[in-house]
């Protein structure tokens, strides 16, 4: 029984493990899209710290 | 999509309480002989996910089109995830049923170096990224497939502690039927699973690519 249980354990462990890496990659390709999105108001690609920096500007 | 996942675990859940509540006992083998309902359906989508790296391997050389690309590296994941399951699994079923955990048997060792193969397009993928690199992968990904036939027949050319065939035979499944419905039913289960996960990474990749494109526009 030990062995059945092992086996059913190793598959819920590695496509597991492989959902949570698929989640964790999907988070951080957003928060690079989201960091480089073209701004709206000039059209112009940069990070979004930058862009709100400028507008600060006088 | 997250339908399909949610579909894909409930599923495989079903089809473990099948295999393990209600599917009859193995005369000989007794319990361990249940781990077939997961050794099985791993191996088949490890079959399934290696055509697909294949195919969209061999499109990707020929069309040039990064789409198939994405698609080959996807499931080239996928059939790595499997394999590596079929591997321990198989394991832990020789060990109760053979007395070990491995042996040097020809199936055994050509899963082990169809692994190494897949393994390697995996690094190859991280280490070489772009045009050259997939180019690249995609050959070695074509030639690993030449070890798919070897690990089937190996059981029919060589003596192997590795039992023959008992489903996909010329001769149709030896298994009954009471064995042979549950097996199927994770199989499918499995298969849509990987499914799920497949289309996942696809667009992953695909948002990847278009977050890369926005990078090299922004200089």
């Amino acid at each position: 029984m030990i062995f059945v249980a092992a086996a059913y354990l190793a598959v819920v462990v590695a496509v597991g493990c492989y959902a949570l890496t698929l989640r964790a990659r999907q988070r951080l390709i957003r928060e690079l899209a989201d960091a480089w999105r073209p701004s709206a108001a000039d059209g112009a690609s940069m990070p979004r710290g930058a862009a709100d920096s400028r507008r600060a500007a006088p | 999509m997250r339908m399909l996942l949610i579909l894909g675990v409930a599923l495989v859940l079903l089809g473990a309480a099948w295999a393990l509540l209600l599917a009859p006992e193995e005369a000989i083998q007794g319990v361990p002989q249940r781990i077939m309902y997961v050794h099985v359906p791993s191996v088949v989508v490890a079959y399934l996910a290696l055509g697909v790296v294949g195919l969209a391997s061999a499109l990707f050389l020929h069309r040039r089109d990064a789409a198939w690309d994405r698609l080959a590296l996807a499931a080239a994941e996928l059939a790595v995830l499997f394999i590596t399951l079929t591997l321990v699994t198989g394991a832990l079923w020789g060990r109760p049923v053979w007395g070990v955990w491995w042996t040097w048997d020809a199936r055994l060792t050509t899963t082990l170096v169809l692994w190494f193969v897949y393994v390697g397009y995996l690094a190859l993928r991280a280490w070489a990224p772009g045009e050259r690199g997939a180019r690249a992968a995609a050959v070695l990904a074509i030639v690993g497939l030449l070890d798919v036939p070897l690990i089937h027949w190996s059981v029919v050319w060589l003596r192997t502690l590795h039992p023959q065939a008992t489903v996909l035979r010329p001769e149709g499944p030896a298994l009954p039927a009471s064995m042979l419905a549950p097996l199927v039913a994770n199989t499918v289960a499995f298969l849509v699973l990987a499914t799920a996960l497949l289309r996942l990474r696809i667009r992953q990749e695909r948002a990847l690519a278009a977050a890369v494109e926005i990078l090299e526009s922004a200089g």
